[in-house]
């Protein structure tokens, strides 16, 4: 055999060789490469659920930015408009921040005797402002009163934008 | 020389089978077809035709066989050759092969350096050693012989061995029962080859340069008779089976006699004629080559090579290099792109992470493989001042107010006290009966509240006096 033959014989089983041991490697890589991009896969949905829950406060700080006035009407005010016919004891409590920008101001209000319907109707009317004012506790004793009257204590909180 | 190595029996897709001697020739071509191995005679001659039909012939096979993946095949008579089985004791064929050339030296008259030979079908015997059949040659007897086939202008690129070519192909026309004694007798114009075995195996083969004539009638019987009784007495064959082949068994009277006188030895004989027998060794030595047979044999190797199975050789070998070069830059190329293809998947993962992390944290930098790790650190810090943001979406407890209203309506309840706070109430009062109260926190349990429900008789008023302590899991504000 002359030797250029000889030459071309071994540069063949060497790429050969070099070709197959690169596709076993490859192979094996493979395996690798689909664990490690699975984890990427699993990383990417877990990054979107947070991403998700993210966006939900974002939105609604957003609803809450898009209305024409950043402060609930004051509870005084309310109150002497569409609030039940009693004397109420209305006294601030803790103010919690929620946001840049956002607070949440947290208002006690007592009645030594309520009639009780009008208190729910007063409380729908909290409800629906913008702004909403939001019950968040309450305490009704109803003995030694009439009926469908009761003492009462309500925590009621609204959000209050603190800049412009 | 050494073993048989079918790289000396080429690849080919027609072949010449060549019946030579100086009084006879017979020529066919070989070639495969779906429907098997298909043949077709050129030449049959004999005497003076010979010598002047043979010239063209061999222009025709020239011709073809440079053109095409053709092949000429001749013969080496037996009488310049021999066939003998050897048995190694040993168990590895590895072993055996390097044993069996030194059990053949034995058994030569000459040295064995100055000879072709090789050994056929190694096979492991009853008592579990090796056999093989060593089919040798003097080197001076082939070149001879293929000196002999150049003034035909044939230069045939296989040299087979007559008798192992007739009984091969004799084999795969007739194939015989096991363990049944056959002998194919080759009736040549100057020579008479026998080839005899049992089932489809060769135990011997024989040849005498004496053709079945009416003046070599007697030698010829007593020669055949003692081949016969040295081959199949001995085993106490009851009936072997006579095939006729070659160009002289188309002579009927000569043949006849020839078979009346062959039964009035002891051994019984029962007497069949191949189809086509004076173009039989022609159509042996072609079928031979083109179905590989693991019997087929050529006495060309080493130096006596032909030269154009040498450069056959070469060409393949040249091709076969080419094709392995190019698989491995194949090989490569495609490793490379997946290589590159997963490198690109991988860098737009890691890209997308680092968006969306950056996305949720608000910060650039990101640390590769950290990124879930980092963005839920920054929503846990976010967390508690959303908290709030949120729960002022979520409805107070008013609806919880008018529900329990309602509920305590309609399960006639006096409630003397509520408290209630998102993931908590407490209420006290009194109840017509026991099950009002129970109904009333079953009702409660159903809307999700773990209740802890106290019950007491009051006999002035003849109401149940009840306490309920209700609370659930959740971070509502």
């Amino acid at each position: 055999m002359k030797n250029g033959l000889r030459f071309l014989i071994i540069g063949a089983l060497v790429l050969l060789a070099t070709g197959l041991l690169w596709t076993i490697g490859t192979g094996q890589a493979q395996h690798a490469f689909r664990q490690r991009m699975d984890r990427r896969l699993q990383d990417l949905e877990r990054l979107q659920q947070l991403r998700q829950a993210q966006a939900r406060p974002l939105q609604v700080r957003a609803a809450l930015e898009a209305l024409p006035q950043g402060v609930p009407p004051e509870l005084n005010r309310l109150l002497a408009e569409y609030g039940p016919d009693a004397t109420a004891d209305v006294r601030r409590r803790d103010t919690v921040s929620v946001g840049t920008g956002w607070q949440a101001r947290r208002w006690e209000v007592h009645f030594d005797s309520v009639d009780l319907h009008a208190l729910a109707d007063w409380l729908r009317v909290l409800e629906q402002q913008r702004p909403p004012w939001r019950l968040i506790e309450g305490e009704w004793h109803s003995s030694d009163h009439p009926a469908g009257y009761a003492r009462v204590t309500l925590i009621l909180e609204g959000l209050h934008q603190t800049t412009p | 020389m050494g073993m048989v190595d079918h790289n000396t029996i080429p690849f080919a897709t027609e072949a010449f089978g060549l019946d030579l001697s100086a009084t006879y020739a017979a020529v066919v071509r070989a070639w495969r077809s779906r429907s098997g191995i298909q043949y077709e005679t050129i030449l049959t001659a004999s005497d003076q035709a010979v010598s002047s039909a043979l010239p063209a012939v061999a222009e025709r096979i020239q011709r073809d066989t440079r053109s095409s993946h053709g092949v000429t095949v001749g013969a080496l008579p037996v009488t310049q050759g021999s066939t003998r089985w050897l048995t190694a004791a040993l168990s590895q064929p590895a072993k055996a092969r390097r044993v069996l050339p030194s059990l053949l030296d034995v058994h030569l008259p000459f040295p064995l350096e100055s000879c072709v030979y090789g050994f056929l079908g190694l096979q492991p015997t009853d008592d579990g050693q090796l056999r093989a059949l060593a089919v040798v040659a003097r080197e001076a007897a082939v070149s001879d012989r293929l000196a002999e086939m150049a003034r035909w202008n044939m230069d045939p690129h296989v040299l087979d061995h007559e008798g192992l070519a007739c009984w091969d192909y004799h084999q795969q026309s007739l194939p015989s029962a096991e363990r049944e004694a056959s002998i194919v007798v080759y009736l040549g114009q100057d020579r008479t080859v026998w080839a005899a075995g049992y089932g489809d195996r060769l135990t011997h083969t024989h040849a005498t340069q004496r053709a079945l004539a009416p003046h070599t009638e007697d030698t010829w019987h007593e020669r055949i008779t003692r081949m016969l009784r040295g081959t199949f007495s001995a085993a106490g064959t009851p009936t072997v089976h006579w095939y006729w082949t070659g160009p002289g068994a188309t002579d009927d009277v000569l043949r006849t006699a020839a078979e009346e006188r062959l039964q009035r030895q002891p051994i019984p004989l029962t007497f069949h004629m191949h189809t086509e027998p004076s173009t039989f060794l022609a159509r042996a030595l072609a079928c031979r080559v083109l179905n590989r047979s693991p019997w087929a044999w050529n006495y060309r190797q080493g130096t006596m090579t032909h030269p154009e199975m040498v450069r056959r050789r070469t060409v393949m070998l040249r091709r076969t290099a080419w094709t392995g070069i190019a698989a491995g830059l194949c090989l490569m190329a495609i490793n490379l792109g997946v290589q590159r293809y997963t490198q690109a998947r991988e860098q737009a993962a890691d890209a997308a992470l680092a968006e969306w992390t950056r996305a949720i944290t608000g910060h650039d930098h990101v640390i590769r493989g950290q990124e879930v790790l980092l963005a839920e650190r920054a929503l846990a810090d976010q967390q508690p001042t959303w908290a709030p943001l949120l729960a002022a979406q979520q409805p107070g407890v008013l609806h919880e107010w008018a529900a329990l209203l309602r509920a305590g309506a309609r399960h006639e309840l006096h409630f003397d006290v509520i408290r209630l706070r998102p993931d908590e109430i407490q209420v006290r009062g009194t109840a017509q009966d026991w099950n009002a109260s129970e109904t009333f926190a079953q009702h409660l349990e159903q809307q999700g509240w773990q209740v802890n429900l106290q019950q007491q008789d009051v006999t002035d008023t003849r109401r149940v006096r009840f306490r309920i302590d209700a609370h659930r899991g959740g971070t509502r504000s």
